[in-house]
């Protein structure tokens, strides 16, 4: 039987060519991905959505979600000086997007264009994200169907959020970072899967809040695999339960290391470059 | 809770209806036969995807459904946006799945799955579409359908229904005319999404404002040293968008008294988006229907 969607995908039968599966006779391996190549591709397909998304978010010139973005914009503008905000502005609400805020902050350094530059940003951060699309489709599809995929998710309406000074489109690249590197590693490196992912996520609450519930969606996963009854293809079960100690742990236990740091490191160069460009400078701490 | 919730499945299940019923059959093992590693993996990576939906649908139902309590018009918005971002998972699952195994074995199932998803899409025209005008930023992939182009939205769920009836008819084997029909759903829908924005990309009297007042008052602290009135907060937060600044915010109803003590002794201007009888010794910098810029007079001691 012939699939004929994505121009024909044939259908991969278990000794057929399986795109990224791993047999364990080496002689049953596929032929080695032309790397190269499909980097190359990736990355011409990379270069083409970010400049389409540059200009198509360029050419909207004026905010429309309000007050969502006037509270990240004016958020991010006064990072870390949040109560001089509230004392003229009672209306402003809280966003707990400490990690988008800070990021940013650095669109502010270019005073007039912040918006623009906002909407520059946003259109890299969602154009980037093909690269974990398209490796998590490689994960189950051989080359062509995954490269279609991936581009057609970066041509789908969802690029409108590129538009905005929202955090949509950083969660986006986010979420599909963490979807890659926690699912490519399961199950046969769970106590992996759930240190990265959880690191991936605790960063991403940060940017969105809505990283705690997949955080709850990769916890149920972890448990059910681990409750299948083929007990997660010759893998230990005990695999698993570290796996699901150190998702949760590295999630509690990176929002405020990542902060920390970030804020360490970076506070002092931004404080600097703002000062210099004379735009509200940022708290040093 | 239950509306909200047939509502977000309703506008789902034209476009992802499809992929999500696979997917959820692969996640049932249904849909698999092998037990290699790789089919293991896959069988992870569908659990997942239906977790993650099933998670967020849950919480942006609840959460809409608790924000109606403050505003009840909440209740007729769908909030894709909450988990728009992890639709692509059921699309890959969707062809992982049908490449790798034949739906033969589960084709009752899948007949009734894809006889839920054309009554789901019939829910949608006649019921939501009509009553729902979806806004862009809360679901783009079918805001569309709604606005501006009602002419586009129409054609829309004809083909639907007809992709819908054709896989209801032959079964899903055929992954080709799903194929096309996502694409140009996907496109189309981008493409008309950018030209609504556009149309209504234009300068409000708030934007003026606010570029006026950039301008007039930009040296030192000065911006940061005036007052937004106004009686419409979207207004006011669209104007204060454009102001690089920290300007203190005043709602209050049009035609309300604005005297010094409201405004306070620091205070050098006032741009007021609304007709305002405004008590302060003032010049008046920039008048027009609904934007008025006073440069304050300081406060005699």
């Amino acid at each position: 039987m012939e699939n004929s969607g994505w121009g024909g995908v044939g259908k991969y039968g278990l000794e057929s060519n399986y795109p990224i599966s791993t047999p364990d006779s080496p002689e049953l391996r596929p032929a080695p991905d032309p790397v190269p190549r499909a980097v190359l591709i990736l990355s011409l397909i990379f270069g083409v959505s970010c400049v389409c998304l540059i200009f198509k978010s360029l050419a909207i010139r004026y905010p429309s979600v309000l007050g969502d973005e006037y509270y990240y914009s004016i958020l991010s503008r006064y990072f870390g000086r949040r109560p001089e905000l509230t004392v003229h502005d009672k209306y402003l609400v809280n966003c707990p997007n400490e990690l988008y805020l800070w990021l940013f902050s650095a669109v502010h350094l270019f005073q007039d264009n912040s918006y623009p530059f906002a909407k520059i940003f946003n259109s890299i951060a969602f154009a980037a994200a093909i690269f974990p699309i398209y490796g998590t489709s490689r994960l189950f599809l051989r080359r062509l169907p995954a490269l279609l995929i991936s581009s057609l998710i970066m041509l789908a309406p969802i690029d409108s959020y590129t538009n905005y000074f929202m955090p949509e489109s950083c969660y986006f690249l986010g979420f599909w970072l963490f979807v890659f590197l926690f699912l490519s590693n399961l199950p046969s490196r769970a106590p992996r899967a759930g240190l990265i992912g959880g690191c991936i996520l605790g960063a991403l609450a940060l940017i969105k809040p809505h990283a705690l519930v997949v955080l709850m969606a990769a916890n149920l996963t972890i448990l059910v695999v681990m409750l299948l009854p083929e007990a997660a293809l010759d893998h230990r079960r005990k695999d698993y339960v570290i796996s699901l100690v150190a998702l949760n742990l590295a999630f509690l236990l990176t929002p405020p290391c990542s902060m920390q740091v970030s804020l360490d490191i970076m506070m002092p160069t931004f404080s600097a470059l703002t000062v210099k460009s004379r735009v509200h400078p940022f708290r040093t701490i | 809770m239950l509306i909200i919730a047939t509502g977000h499945l309703a506008y789902a299940a034209p476009i992802f209806g499809l992929p999500i019923l696979i997917t959820m059959l692969g996640t049932l093992g249904l849909l698999s036969s092998g037990m290699d590693r790789a089919r293991g993996q896959l069988r992870i990576f569908n659990i997942f995807s239906i977790l993650a939906l099933g998670c967020l649908l849950g919480i942006t139902v609840s959460s809409s459904a608790l924000f109606s309590l403050i505003n009840p018009i909440e209740l007729f918005r769908i909030h894709t946006r909450y988990y728009n971002f992890a639709l692509p998972l059921v699309l890959i699952s969707f062809y992982a799945l049908l490449d790798q195994t034949s739906p033969e074995r589960c084709r009752l199932v899948l007949l009734f799955g894809t006889l839920s998803c054309l009554v789901l899409a019939l829910l949608g025209w006649r019921f939501f579409a009509p009553r729902l005008s979806v806004f862009v930023a809360d679901d783009p992939e079918m805001a569309w359908l709604t606005q501006p182009y009602p002419l586009a939205g129409s054609i829309f769920w004809i083909v639907t229904f007809l992709v819908l009836g054709y896989y209801l008819v032959i079964g899903i084997e055929n992954t080709g005319v799903y194929s096309r029909y996502l694409a140009i759903s996907l496109i189309g829908g981008s493409t008309l999404i950018f030209f609504a924005q556009h149309k209504v990309d234009m300068q409000t009297p708030a934007d003026r404002g606010a570029v006026l007042v950039s301008n007039l008052f930009e040296g030192g602290d000065d911006g940061d040293r005036g007052v937004v009135i106004g009686s419409d907060l979207g207004i006011i937060f669209r104007c204060l968008f454009g102001i690089p600044a920290n300007p203190s915010v005043l709602l209050l109803r049009p035609g309300a008294l604005v005297d010094r003590a409201q405004i306070g002794a620091d205070k050098r201007w006032i741009l007021a988006l609304d007709e305002y009888d405004l008590r302060v010794p003032s010049t008046t910098v920039f008048s027009a229907p609904g934007l008025k810029i006073l440069e304050l007079m300081p406060p005699r001691h």
